[in-house]
């Protein structure tokens, strides 16, 4: 596919290479299976339906729950963001507070509410999230653990403290944190299981922690889930009722793979990772013509930069040319490049994974430091 | 030997049945079933016959949905 093996450093957007069993998993299922599980009353049905609750019980087990009914599998965190705001506003949630480092996933839905249906949508900066939450008066916070731009980590343990006491439902979106040893006091976490899960790309989750956050939520989609087929309104149940149609098989039974290599090296692979980012912070950082955005003590393995004069897509191309894979722009977050006043340009976006180098790091770094207006 | 099948309400509650009743020593085995109309394309847990209080017990205390309809197999 590639004439020269590539420097892989998106993993912000999905996470390369995956562990080996991962993909024996996918294959195996693939190749040995691949009926439709929680349907047909045959053994290949069945051993689908396994496979599924065994992803589904290593989920729980990660996340923290002692009912692996409460996960729910989506294709990726954006359905499952979608479900979990779409399903609370149903219910009646009206107001809703977020960041403006959060990814359009949260940000267009929201958006869709309050241009049609009236919701309201107000927006905390990090270190305000005190001063605006007691003045806007939310019924629901939602919002990302950690930037997917800079990596910035948020103050949910500050959120999740206020929003506990005051009653308010809160969602988060765990897409850059997942894999790595933080814990969540939340109502709803959704996160993409393709990225620090190592899951295949079409896995997410949604999975609900408290009594108050399964009581928010309702199916937002209809269809056949393989149980009381003559029943044209069944009863909700956690987590059929929102997985209708085919799951994605293989995508789960590989994240389940994922899970088991984070559950094994998530201290290992995080400190591995800030390694590497601390590495190269410091080396763009000692670049004359080279900004920075990320707070290094303050973040998951990812860098955000640019370089003086260039725009980050021509920068991007430069390294692309040289097989270093990172991403430019404004990576579905434009209220964080309003924020870090990256509009127009964007910016340059390194993120590491579990099997990069400290030649990779290096290599990116001599590239960089040879791209000039 | 004669079993008495415990009717759940989805494949997922079935699967946690299974693993329920099996850490507590009781042998349980899934299957689907079709067993009249109000419980179309259910999904039932099969336990020996003299186990099937304690298996019900518990499944409600693990907080398993059953439909209530238990049966002979």
């Amino acid at each position: 596919m590639f004439n020269k093996k590539q420097i892989y450093l998106d993993n912000a957007a999905s996470s390369y290479p995956k562990p080996l069993p991962v993909y024996r998993e996918v294959f195996d299922f693939m190749r040995n299976n691949g009926a439709n599980p929680g349907r047909s009353g045959h053994k290949m049905s069945f051993a689908a339906s396994l496979a599924v609750f065994e992803t589904r019980e290593k989920a729980a087990d990660y996340f923290g729950l002692s009912n692996s009914g409460d996960v729910i599998f989506t294709k990726n965190a954006t359905e499952a963001l979608n479900t979990a705001i779409f399903s609370v506003f149903k219910n009646g949630k009206k107001r809703f507070l977020t960041s403006v480092m959060d990814h359009n996933s949260v940000l267009r839905p929201l958006t869709y509410l309050k241009e049609n249906f009236g919701a309201e949508v107000d927006f905390f900066v990090c270190d305000s999230f005190l001063e605006t939450v007691k003045e806007k008066n939310p019924e629901v916070v939602v919002c990302t653990a950690a930037s997917n731009v800079t990596g910035n980590i948020l103050p949910f343990d500050q959120i999740s403290d206020y929003c506990f006491k005051h009653e308010i439902l809160f969602i988060i979106d765990a897409s850059q944190t997942a894999g790595y040893p933080f814990s969540y006091n939340c109502d709803i976490i959704c996160s993409a299981g393709h990225k620090g899960l190592y899951g295949p790309q079409g896995s997410g989750l949604l999975i609900v922690k408290t009594s108050k956050g399964k009581d928010a939520l309702s199916p937002v989609f209809f269809g056949g889930n393989g149980t009381e087929s003559l029943n044209l309104s069944p009863e909700i149940i956690f987590p059929e009722s929102f997985e209708c149609g085919t799951v994605n098989t293989p995508a789960i039974v590989g994240l389940g793979a994922g899970l088991d290599f984070v559950r094994k090296n998530e201290k290992e692979i995080f400190e591995k990772e800030k390694f590497l980012q601390k590495y190269a912070f410091w080396e763009l950082a000692g670049i004359k013509n080279v900004t920075v955005y990320t707070d290094i003590d303050n973040s998951v393995p990812i860098i955000a930069f640019n370089i003086d004069g260039v725009s980050s897509e021509e920068a991007t191309s430069i390294l692309a040319d040289n097989n270093i894979c990172v991403r430019g722009g404004y990576h579905c977050a434009p209220l964080c490049h309003e924020l870090l006043e990256t509009i127009p340009g964007g910016a340059i976006r390194v993120s590491i994974g579990a099997f990069n180098k400290l030649s990779d790091i290096k290599k990116l770094i001599k590239i960089v430091s040879k791209i000039k207006k | 030997m004669k079993y008495r099948c415990i009717m759940v309400k989805s494949v997922t509650y079935a699967q946690k049945s299974k693993k329920i009743l099996e850490n507590n020593g009781i042998m349980a085995y899934i299957s689907k079933q079709n067993k009249g109309d109000q419980y179309t394309c259910s999904w039932c847990v099969r336990v020996p016959y003299f186990q099937e209080s304690t298996a019900v017990k518990l499944l409600e205390e693990n907080g398993v949905k059953m439909t209530g309809y238990i049966f002979d197999v």
